[in-house]
């Protein structure tokens, strides 16, 4: 479920920022923990339709970028590619959000 | 209203004669079992919502104190500071939990030996919860909800057992469907998930927690005076009482809901016969004891 990868990614996105000393990476990391706080917003605001392809599309992106966040959690070398998959998690649920007219 | 109550009450009496005596020993023990058990998840729930809002709120406002506003939209800023906390959105489930005290009050009420005044004002608070709820309004319109409570009264006030075993399984025959809508309700938004999906409560309660705590870590480690970090540490209590409502009780609350569910069938099912089923009872009484052990220590500390 969309709810249950956003809410995982936050928690992920959380402890990565507890973590990392890198404040370049910290400071992407605090950047990206906002935006999917705005969209676990909008999907609490709203009940979303889980036939969408968007929705879909949005909770497998948000897996993968979980799966490699335990991996960085374990390895902060890993944290940049952790990065680079939150973002197109990220974008991927703003697809959502603007297809059901939220944003 | 006054002939849709004077037809019920008919109806009601004209049954009476196949009721027989009152209440079983058997009867009155499940029935006071499950009304305390209502009356404790359904008090609980409705308290925790009133505290998750304000802390809410607290959180909300301590974000902005320390980062300012977010550029994101829809996220707190300081004209809504109770963004995600809303009186529209609170409201509704206050209500829904408020309900199922109220149920729980008004059979205790019944079962136990009452007085007219307390049954009176147990069964008003009652349909005032349900006539609020739009799980209810879609099933029962106003004026049955007020001829019941009528009826309720009238034969719950008197004082012979054969008709307060009357009103008593009428209240369980008309409101039991309503409660397990109520207790749908309080099952998905309080949900921890897996299954069902985490709810919008827990979800909510995650979202504001976590801003939290990152604002407060950011805070904390750019302090370079004493002052500055207990400043930031009082805060960080604030997350930590916020976590703890939120690991503790939404999981709680849902789970009370669902024994609450299977017990409400089981009662819906057996209720009529001189020896109901206690079964699922044991599971709700439990649940309800661990939730309001659960919420002393927190509501303690």
């Amino acid at each position: 479920m969309l709810g249950d990868q956003l809410s995982d990614a936050l928690t992920n996105i959380t402890q990565l920022i507890l973590k990392t000393k890198d404040p370049a990476k910290r400071k992407r990391l605090m950047e990206q923990h906002e935006q999917l706080a705005g969209e676990l917003q909008i999907l609490v605001d709203k009940m979303v339709d889980q036939a969408l392809p968007e929705y879909v599309a949005a909770t497998a992106a948000l897996e993968e970028a979980n799966l490699q966040a335990e991996v960085a959690k374990l390895d902060l070398d890993k944290l940049a590619a952790t990065i680079t998959s939150m973002a197109k998690a990220i974008d991927q649920v703003m697809l959502l959000a603007a297809k059901i007219s939220l944003v | 209203m006054k002939r849709t109550a004077l037809a019920l009450g008919a109806a009601c009496l004209l049954t009476a004669a196949s009721l027989g005596c009152g209440l079983t020993a058997r009867q009155k023990l499940v029935l006071a079992d499950f009304s305390k058990s209502a009356a404790t998840v359904g008090e609980a729930t409705s308290g925790e919502l009133k505290t998750f809002r304000e802390k809410g709120i607290q959180a909300n406002t301590q974000v902005i104190v320390l980062k300012g506003e977010s550029p994101i939209p829809g996220l707190p800023q300081l004209g809504s500071l109770d963004r995600g906390y809303e009186l529209s959105r609170v409201q509704p489930v206050i209500r829904a939990a408020d309900a199922l005290a109220a149920y729980g009050q008004t059979m205790a009420a019944l079962v136990n030996d009452t007085q007219t005044s307390d049954i009176k004002k147990a069964s008003t608070d009652l349909m005032q919860s349900l006539g609020q709820l739009p799980e209810v309004k879609a099933h029962l319109a106003a004026e049955q909800l007020d001829a019941f409570g009528t009826v309720i009264q009238e034969i719950g006030g008197i004082w012979v057992e054969r008709k307060r075993k009357q009103a008593v399984l009428m209240l369980v025959d008309r409101f039991g469907p309503a409660v397990d809508r109520l207790c749908d309700r309080l099952i998905q938004d309080f949900s921890a998930g897996p299954t069902p999906a985490k709810g919008w409560v827990y979800l909510q309660l995650q979202l504001t927690t976590e801003r939290l705590e990152v604002a407060v870590y950011d805070q904390f480690t750019a302090s370079a005076t004493y002052r500055d970090r207990q400043l930031a540490l009082d805060t960080y209590l604030l997350t930590n009482d916020l976590r703890a409502h939120r690991d503790e009780v939404c999981a709680r609350i849902s789970e009370a809901a669902a024994a609450m569910k299977r017990a409400n069938a089981s009662l819906m099912r057996t209720i009529h016969e001189d020896q109901p089923s206690m079964e699922e009872l044991k599971e709700l009484s439990e649940r309800a004891g661990t939730l309001q052990s659960a919420l002393v220590i927190l509501r303690h500390k």
